[in-house]
């Protein structure tokens, strides 16, 4: 995403998927003047599927911005003028103090920002609180910050050193009291974007009075604000993507039945020592898995593309993760043959937080080389997957459920998945899938049963 | 309706004998028989005439007993008649449920589409005549929980007139409820069939601000509420329904999508009603284009009394429409205390 020039570093529109055409310029986090480390979030990109934070991979000093917030650019267009710095003079100076508007790029590199991007759940040091830093939040005020639904750094501490009576939560609730709005209303404000802080909060705000706002005459022709939504234009894209998988791809599909007696067992033994925070679930041993035997099996592990199968260097995992409002992103996972289960297990809560936000990044979102889907606990048994192109497998598990097996010419109940490979039957055969599966079911019975001890 | 279809002036009750007649004139199949529809006219006296016309075989009295002569109606449909069986008042019709709903609603469904049951069951409805508790039922909506059964409702005389030809072609069992309160109102009537299908809902008067749904006898009382709204500003459509199964959702949704708001206005009972069915579509289909809470009128939730000032205070009227718009115009939410 950058290129070398005479006046600098050329910082241009990255692809974020192989599908990616366009993207359009969320917000800048940085100013020409800034210095930027390696890793820091320096633009948010919007694409048609999801807010994505894109980072620099050297550190550099910002010269100049070239596309402004909401533009819409071609991948591949620059967009900001990078100076390159000596990485020894970068890493000894010190850069936050210019930008305390801003502190959350002030951070150190990603890891530390992740928990920046939650909600607040108690008050914290604000520019909206004159003295909040001197906070105290007794249960109670806790409590009641939450039941009433207020924002904790609009409240104004009336007591000695700031400190936060029942009263000041009480007057900020008053404050930001929001008027009735009629559900039509809701749905143009959401269309037109308009804030319902602009209507008196005593009020009643009908469809009218947003259309009014939103662009004069009473009445005017609804299509004014008819965009489609974020949520419109991610099934578009899913629609589209599908549809010529769908069309182009000759789709085979197997599937194996996997006993995951013994990993179960291994798991909870495993997870009974650790910290509730850490424990390991199914499904990051099944990607683990998935992973190890796309790398075993190199020939579901890659593109087709103009004709002809290229396969990729290394593995890296897609994961297709649902969202609660509907709609399915597909964060990929680098190197993912190399990764432990709690590795794993780890790197799939971070992409499950960002997507949920709508914040996946740059480095979430590369090429898969193999795509994952995990119907998970509540899912149906098994699935016959729709292949992700330019991709020539995808990899699909059911919910582990019991089911009865022949142990030892014995019926026994045991805990199973149902793996299915769905194979594009132009780059690999029958067999190449079957051995496949077979990879993956020895890898969940020997090596990463062995991990977990 | 097409323009250049010539009207005349008639009653209900004259535009279903018109109905009637016409239909029995063209069709051999078809014959009409119920209690004292014949020798005596008709309890509404809707088949006045009609047993000199067509004599007794085709007039025929029956014995007190609405399970016997809707099942005999139910008979003579699966073996190849056209039958319009008449039940004096809804009430009534209770007795003969049995056959209504577990004959005629199932049969075709029973039989794996065998046998069809294509009967037609006409009945009056709706209070506001001092009948008392017993004869001044809107069960409308109870009949129109089952699947099996087309339920129609004309609300208009024209609706009188024309709505019978097609539930009598319709291949299942057709039930009309005739609003008691129309057979002596006067409106004006088609010559030739206009031809408007039996499933679909009409706009009878169109308007921006406001949509009063409603059906049967309390159309011509939305009518006159929506003229009474318009001389205050409000500019009210009125839906009349017309065929409680199917519902037309399709006009409903349309209109409120327009309007923004809506009113329902039914004479039955509120708790378990049509009027929540309504409503109910409106929010699963239309939920973000309202700009308030959809509003029911109905009638008060007690045995309509017979002295006739409190009956029409139970029942839905001008004045409490009027005031309902009001406050579903100021975007008030209409408390349930609105009975």
């Amino acid at each position: 995403m950058t290129t070398k020039t005479d006046v600098g570093t050329m910082f241009t529109m990255p692809s974020l998927g192989a599908d990616m055409t366009e993207g359009r310029i969320t917000e800048w986090l940085v100013q020409p003047g800034d210095h930027v480390e390696r890793g820091q979030i320096v633009v948010i990109v919007e694409t048609d599927k999801s807010d994505i934070e894109v980072e620099v991979f050297e550190p550099a000093d910002v010269a100049e911005l070239l596309v402004a917030a909401g533009d819409l650019v071609p991948v591949g267009t620059p967009i900001a003028v990078f100076e390159p710095v000596d990485p020894r003079r970068a890493t000894t100076k010190h850069t936050a103090a210019s930008r305390d508007e801003a502190p959350d790029t002030a951070d150190a590199p990603s890891p530390a920002r992740t928990p920046s991007l939650a909600p607040a759940p108690t008050p914290s040091p604000s520019p909206h609180a004159g003295a909040a830093a001197a906070h105290v939040t007794s249960p109670m005020i806790r409590h009641l910050v939450d039941e009433l639904h207020v924002d904790p750094r609009r409240v104004q501490g009336s007591g000695p050193g700031g400190r936060v009576h029942r009263a000041d939560v009480e007057a900020a609730a008053a404050a930001s009291r929001r008027p009735k709005v009629s559900p039509r209303a809701r749905r143009l404000m959401s269309e037109c974007g308009i804030d319902p802080a602009v209507f008196d909060a005593t009020s009643y705000v009908t469809g009218d009075d947003v259309l009014a706002r939103a662009s004069g005459p009473r009445r005017p022709a609804p299509a004014v604000c008819e965009q489609p939504s974020k949520a419109d234009r991610m099934r578009t894209h899913i629609a589209e993507l599908m549809t010529r998988s769908w069309a182009e791809i000759p789709h085979f599909h197997l599937a194996k039945r996997i006993d995951l007696g013994a990993l179960t067992e291994r798991l909870a033994e495993a997870n009974e020592a650790r910290a509730l925070s850490d424990r390991v679930v199914p499904g990051a041993l099944l990607l683990c898995a998935a992973a190890r035997a796309a790398a075993m099996v190199p020939a579901c592990n890659g593109w087709w593309v103009d004709g002809r199968f290229r396969p990729a260097d290394d593995v890296r995992l897609g994961v297709v993760l649902s969202l609660r409002s509907g709609g399915i992103l597909v964060p990929t996972i680098d190197r993912a043959d190399e990764q432990t289960p709690f590795d794993m297990m780890k790197r799939l809560s971070e992409l499950v937080q960002r997507a949920r936000q709508g914040r996946l990044r740059a480095s979430d979102m590369g090429e898969a080389t193999i795509t994952v889907t995990n119907l998970g606990d509540l899912g149906a048994d098994s699935v016959a997957g729709v292949i992700h192109p330019p991709q020539v497998a995808l990899v699909g598990f059911g919910a582990v459920h019991d089911e009865v097996s022949i142990i030892d010419a014995m019926p026994a109940i045991r805990p199973v998945v149902h793996a299915s490979l769905a194979g594009d039957h132009r780059a690999i055969d029958g067999l190449t899938g079957s051995r496949y599966l077979t990879q993956l079911q020895s890898q969940l019975a020997g090596p990463l049963l062995e991990e977990l001890s | 309706m097409s323009t250049d279809n010539e009207t005349v002036q008639m009653t209900g009750r004259e535009a279903m004998r018109e109905a009637m007649r016409q239909a029995m004139l063209s069709d051999d199949r078809v014959f009409l028989m119920g209690e004292d529809v014949g020798a005596y006219g008709g309890c509404f006296a809707v088949s006045a005439g009609m047993l000199d016309e067509f004599g007794p075989s085709r007039v025929r009295d029956t014995p007190l007993s609405e399970s016997a002569f809707v099942g005999a109606g139910i008979g003579a449909a699966m073996g190849g008649m056209r039958p319009i069986v008449e039940i004096m008042t809804v009430n009534f019709s209770l007795l003969a449920l049995d056959q209504i709903m577990n004959n005629a609603a199932t049969l075709r469904h029973m039989s794996g589409g065998q046998v069809g049951v294509p009967l037609v069951i006409r009945m009056t409805t709706g209070g506001g005549r001092q009948l008392a508790a017993q004869h001044s039922h809107s069960l409308d909506g109870w009949y129109g929980h089952i699947p099996g059964l087309k339920i129609v409702a004309p609300g208009t005389i024209d609706d009188f007139r024309w709505m019978l030809g097609p539930a009598l072609a319709d291949p299942d069992p057709v039930i009309i409820f005739e609003n008691g309160g129309l057979y002596g109102a006067t409106g004006e009537v088609s010559q030739t069939d206009p031809g408007f299908p039996l499933n679909r809902a009409s706009v009878r008067r169109a308007g921006r601000d406001l949509s009063l749904i409603t059906f049967g006898g309390t159309l011509p009382t939305c009518l006159e509420a929506a003229d009474q709204l318009a001389t205050h500003g409000v500019e009210a459509e009125v839906i009349d329904l017309r065929s409680l199964r199917p519902i037309d959702d399709e006009t409903i949704i349309d209109s409120i999508s327009r309007t923004h708001r809506a009113i329902v206005v039914d004479e039955g009972w509120k708790s378990v009603g049509l009027s929540g069915e309504i409503a109910a579509r409106i929010m699963e289909q239309a939920f973000y284009e309202l700009d308030a809470p959809v509003a029911r009128v109905c009638t008060a939730e007690i045995p309509l009394p017979y002295p006739h000032h409190l009956e029409l205070a139970a029942m839905p009227s001008v004045e409490r429409i009027v005031d309902t718009a009001a406050r579903v115009m100021q975007g008030e939410a209409v408390a349930a205390a609105v009975a």
